[in-house]
């Protein structure tokens, strides 16, 4: 269950909350939820690892028209 | 002719003369655009036709008989002044009578209602706006307040997001055809929502987000689109066609964060409680199960059931038992009576009761030989043998 992923942010959370959802419905056998705690607290931690390091990037598109930048 | 020199004051002084004086008092008909109320009361607008634009001012003073706006179709009566400070002239309006809605009204109004028609407006048509979009499309004017704003606004409350930007010219010659171009290349990135937005102005200045090929151009992207443009007053066709129309571009960054950087770690923080809880849980509800078998009837009886099964089979045991030996009993009693009646058929047996028998040389005679058959014969009897020689045998007579 472990293992590199790349993952986007709302995979993880989505992850999360569906394991959430399998431990709340108690359907799984226990040896089966015991490895779903693992992972969901290792996706807690990555999470919060990515909020703590998150900063807004702004990817610049340049306009293809530039010749009269009446810009206001 | 020597060119007489001027100063900036001599020239304007001369321009006001010549204006003031042969101009003077005047009925102009335009358009109302830039109309602005002062804070001091005086009221600033611009009047204008397809060609011209001249400076109107109205003070405080002077009574208006009704609501003065943008795109009013307006006679003025006023005098021609120069402004020396600024170095222009305008209208000190004495007063102003409404002569219908504007052009570009009339226009606004024409295309609102077409497109009415053609159902871009509908809300069905309208696409949801995510409410954790991390890929936010921007075309705005680099320079304007409206795009510090956006960024200031995503950068507080969710960090987390990639904005891409596409420098737009928002007003003026090909910005409409500009604002096309921007909304149909950030349509192309794949991202999951876009902002269109500028600052506020006149309806000219805004009047190119009343273009059909931009209400086209929002109309047909997949992505979907916010318009933010103006203030909240402003009302554009853009802002119709978008699925969802944002007051200001800092309304705008703030409605695609509605998940904020804090709401998020508290989500994580609730995900790890429920975590944590339900296996806590899980967990207990099996051990209390586990505990509640032994309460269960049929475990406790268990042993109950076992013990039974024990006296049982003791039971069996004792019949089982007592038969045996009940049986072996009978046949000891039976073999014991055998056993006599087969030593008393013994060929040896009448000896005891004074019988004798009878052999010749180890050969039993029996009862049915003739004696008459020997010479010489054994008598047996139980504690002696006589050798005898035998005389005469004659049949023994039966007696009745």
């Amino acid at each position: 269950m472990a293992k590199k992923d790349n993952k986007t942010f709302e995979e993880k959370v989505t992850r999360l909350e569906e394991i959430v959802k399998i431990l709340d419905e108690d359907s799984e056998p226990l040896e089966t939820q015991l490895l779903l705690f693992e992972e969901g607290t290792k996706l807690i931690h990555e999470l919060r690892q990515i909020l703590n390091n998150a900063e807004l990037k702004i990817i610049n598109i340049s306009s293809s028209t530039n010749e009269n930048p009446n810009f206001s | 002719m020597e060119q007489k020199t001027f100063t900036v004051s001599e020239l304007t002084e001369i321009i006001q003369v010549l204006l003031e004086g042969s101009i003077g008092f005047v009925l102009v008909t335009g358009e109302v655009s830039n109309y602005k109320h002062h804070q001091s009361g005086h009221r600033y607008f611009t009047l204008k036709d397809n060609k011209a634009q001249i400076s109107c001012v109205m003070w405080k003073q002077v009574p208006l008989k009704f609501q003065l706006k943008d795109g009013a179709k307006v006679t003025v009566h006023g005098k021609l002044t120069v402004y020396p400070p600024r170095g222009n002239y305008q209208i000190e309006c004495f007063n102003i009578s409404e002569l219908g809605l504007g052009d570009l009204f009339i226009k606004f109004e024409e295309l609102k209602k077409k497109l009415e028609e053609k159902g871009y407006f509908d809300n069905s048509r309208k696409k949801p706006i995510p409410s954790f979009p991390l890929k936010i499309g921007v075309s705005t004017s680099p320079s304007g307040a409206g795009f510090q704003d956006i960024i200031t606004t995503i950068k507080r409350r969710l960090p987390l997001c990639t904005i891409y930007f596409r420098p737009t010219l928002v007003q003026g010659d090909g910005s409409a055809e500009d604002i096309v171009k921007a909304i149909n290349e950030l349509d192309k990135m794949n991202l999951d929502v876009i902002i269109i937005g500028r600052g506020g102005g006149s309806i000219e200045d805004l009047w190119s987000y009343n273009t059909e090929i931009v209400a086209d151009a929002i109309f047909k992207a997949n992505t979907p689109v916010i318009s933010a443009v103006g203030h909240e007053t402003d009302f554009t066709i853009a802002d119709f066609v978008s699925d969802f129309r944002a007051a200001t571009p800092t309304a705008s960054a703030e409605l695609v964060t509605q998940i904020t950087l804090d709401r998020l770690y508290q989500i994580i923080n609730e995900n790890y409680n429920s975590l944590v809880a339900s296996i806590n849980f899980n967990i207990q509800q099996r051990k209390s199960m586990i505990d509640n078998f032994e309460a269960v009837s049929s475990y406790k009886r268990f042993p109950d059931k076992i013990s039974k099964y024990i006296q049982l089979i003791d039971d069996f045991q004792t019949r089982l038992d007592n038969n045996i030996s009940k049986h072996l009993k009978k046949h000891k009693e039976k073999t014991e009576y055998l056993y006599n009646l087969l030593k008393s058929l013994h060929p040896l047996q009448p000896l005891n009761k004074g019988f004798a028998l009878l052999k010749h040389n180890n050969h039993t005679i029996t009862v049915d030989e003739s004696l008459g058959n020997y010479i010489e014969i054994d008598i047996i009897r139980k504690n002696e043998i006589a050798n005898t020689h035998i005389l005469s045998v004659k049949p023994v007579t039966k007696q009745t």
